[in-house]
């Protein structure tokens, strides 16, 4: 997560430090888990309401929780919606620490995850902007400089 | 003028394909073992896609 000033330079950065934790690879292993694809995630977490508690951020722990979840029968809608609430928090406590504020964009493939870019803008309480490729945009820049 | 530009990450490769800074191309594959091939892969991929020619390798 990086803080531009207005004339677009670096003014401060901060990086997850909880391993895969928050990013797309636990979604993708979450997603296989749940047996649903990756590209779903974002509108079957928009079907519920009701938000599975997912208490590890450990990729490999929460993946059995997930499956527990499953056996004990709780929709999958639900824990997506947990899962996704999840990955919100540890970015949204990321933002707090870099006194996040408008305008905000999102890169990357998890970007293209609507649900996910639903419950940050909720907690963070602004909306973001999404570039029409989130995954190519650092290097689409870079090129055209 | 034609500009390619890659981004040769740890989990994916990317490959865009800019015509005066508008974007006509661009592809995300997985970065796997290949090391240093993935890159060139990309770029070839990404030209067949816009122009359905390969380049000479």
């Amino acid at each position: 997560m990086i803080r531009l000033n207005g004339a677009g330079k670096v003014v401060d950065f901060v990086m997850n430090d909880k391993c895969a934790a928050g990013m797309g690879r636990f979604l993708e292993v979450m997603a296989r888990a749940l047996e649903v694809d990756l590209r779903e995630l974002g509108r079957l977490s928009g079907e519920t309401l009701e938000a599975a508690s997912i208490s590890n951020m450990c990729t490999v722990f929460a993946e059995s929780e997930v499956v527990s979840l499953v056996a004990m029968g709780r929709p999958r809608e639900e824990i997506i919606l947990g899962l996704h609430e999840s990955v919100a928090e540890r970015v949204s406590n990321m933002a707090w620490r870099l006194d996040v504020e408008p305008a905000v964009t999102m890169t990357g493939g998890v970007a293209k995850n609507t649900g996910v870019v639903r419950c940050i803008e909720a907690r963070l309480g602004l909306e973001m902007h999404i570039p029409p490729e989130p995954q190519i945009i650092g290097i689409k820049s870079w090129t055209a400089l | 003028m034609f500009y390619a530009g890659i981004d040769a990450g740890s989990f994916t490769t990317k490959a865009v394909v800019l015509h005066n800074e508008e974007l006509v191309g661009f592809i995300v594959m997985p970065t796997g073992t290949g090391g240093s091939g993935v890159a060139r892969r990309a770029l070839e991929e990404v030209l067949v896609l816009i122009s359905g020619v390969r380049t000479a390798r």
